[in-house]
């Protein structure tokens, strides 16, 4: 299986490329005053607004660094009401994509509540990688934010 | 943010292939040449750790904004291969590898009119077939001019319904997509029999290149066969 490979602060994570849609560059983002700060803002998707989760900020607590290897990667989400959303990551330092085995996942010994996206963990030569899973990325709070339910469904 | 601004250490110049000097890389013994060694390699990517270059977002602003008419899900891949005159192609996901063009060794009392004989694929003795004879094309085209072009002849390898196909054919083009509304049927001059293996043509560059239609190939191919 293939896997598309970013690094933020050392530590390097893989994404599934089944769930990506489109690796696309930097563009500039219509920032969103007083959302969470992981919102990184909205971008114009082929004409439509897609909001790009900062993955710098929830894995580091910081901008991602805006560089050329910088990328926004568009992955297609299932959110709990089972409907199928897009959404843009904005990752750091995503300049390969990996094939590696997917029995080879293993898991990581470890349930962090408050980062359900973090998934199982592989080993290489030169360390570990670890599954991020997109459709935990957004909480509770960002999806209600995000993709707010017409009135009345609710 | 420090390791960054570092200076990078041109290895490659100082005792790589590249270099002067006569005392030599360790690693050089191992990988020959310094762009298959993991420095040179690294080195490489932090070409894609720089600055934003300005207008650089502005520019692909304009190239994202715009409407895209087809997603890549309503394309479908194709490879396409020349023999004669003629542009086909076959879905990529059929092709299994493309090779030069090898000896094919005759088989005797075979009256197989697609059957070329067998050939030698990494160690394993495959029939060959005609794709030429299948579509009753003519093998009239000026070989000077290939040599000009630097075209190559090659061998494709196809897995068409589970059945493994050999066919030389003249050139391979390239890899190429098509919207399935852009097919327009192929021109009903054209035998019959034929017919049944075109699912359609599109214009790709300056040329027309015709879609093999997999299911009949390899029933045509596979009946025939004894």
């Amino acid at each position: 299986m293939l896997f598309l490979q970013f690094i933020i602060d050392k530590t390097r994570y893989v994404l599934a490329t089944g769930s990506i849609m489109e690796v696309v560059p930097l563009v500039p983002l219509q920032k969103q005053p007083n959302a969470p700060a992981h919102i990184a803002g909205l971008m114009n998707y082929r004409g439509s607004s897609l909001p790009v989760v900062d993955l710098g900020q929830l894995f580091a607590g910081r901008d991602a660094v805006l560089r050329l290897s910088s990328r926004i990667v568009v992955v297609n989400v299932v959110l709990p009401d089972q409907e199928t959303r897009n959404i843009g990551l904005l990752l750091e330092k995503s300049t390969e994509i990996l094939k590696m085995d997917e029995g080879g996942f293993i898991e990581p010994g470890i349930e962090n509540s408050q980062a359900p996206y973090l998934g199982k963990v592989i080993m290489d030569g030169q360390g570990m990688l670890q599954l991020i899973s997109p459709e935990n990325i957004l909480s509770t709070m960002d999806i209600e934010l995000l993709f707010p339910a017409p009135s009345g469904r609710r | 943010m420090k390791e960054e601004t570092e200076k990078l250490d041109d290895c490659w110049n100082r005792v790589g292939v590249w270099a002067y000097s006569v005392s030599r890389c360790e690693r050089l013994k191992d990988v020959v040449h310094c762009r298959n060694c993991e420095v040179f390699i690294a080195a490489g990517k932090q070409i894609l750790e720089r600055e934003l270059p300005p207008g650089y977002q502005q520019e692909n602003l304009a190239i994202l904004a715009g409407t895209n008419t087809a997603s890549p899900q309503d394309c479908v891949s194709i490879i396409i291969f020349r023999l004669g005159a003629e542009y086909f192609s076959l879905p990529a996901n059929v092709f299994e590898t493309v090779t030069e063009s090898r000896p094919v060794h005759r088989l005797p009392h075979v009256n197989n009119p697609y059957v070329k004989g067998v050939v030698n694929i990494s160690g394993e003795v495959c029939l060959c077939h005609s794709l030429m004879t299948v579509l009753a094309v003519d093998d009239c085209f000026d070989e000077s001019e290939e040599k000009e072009r630097h075209a190559y002849k090659r061998m494709i390898i196809v897995n068409l319904d589970e059945g493994r196909y050999v066919f030389p054919v003249d050139e391979v083009k390239g890899m190429a997509r098509y919207r399935p509304a852009q097919l327009t049927s192929a021109p009903a001059t054209i035998d019959d029999e034929i017919h049944k293996l075109i699912r359609g043509t599109f214009q790709y560059e300056d040329d027309r290149v015709a879609v093999l239609d997999v299911d009949g190939l390899h029933r045509m191919l596979h009946v025939e066969s004894p």
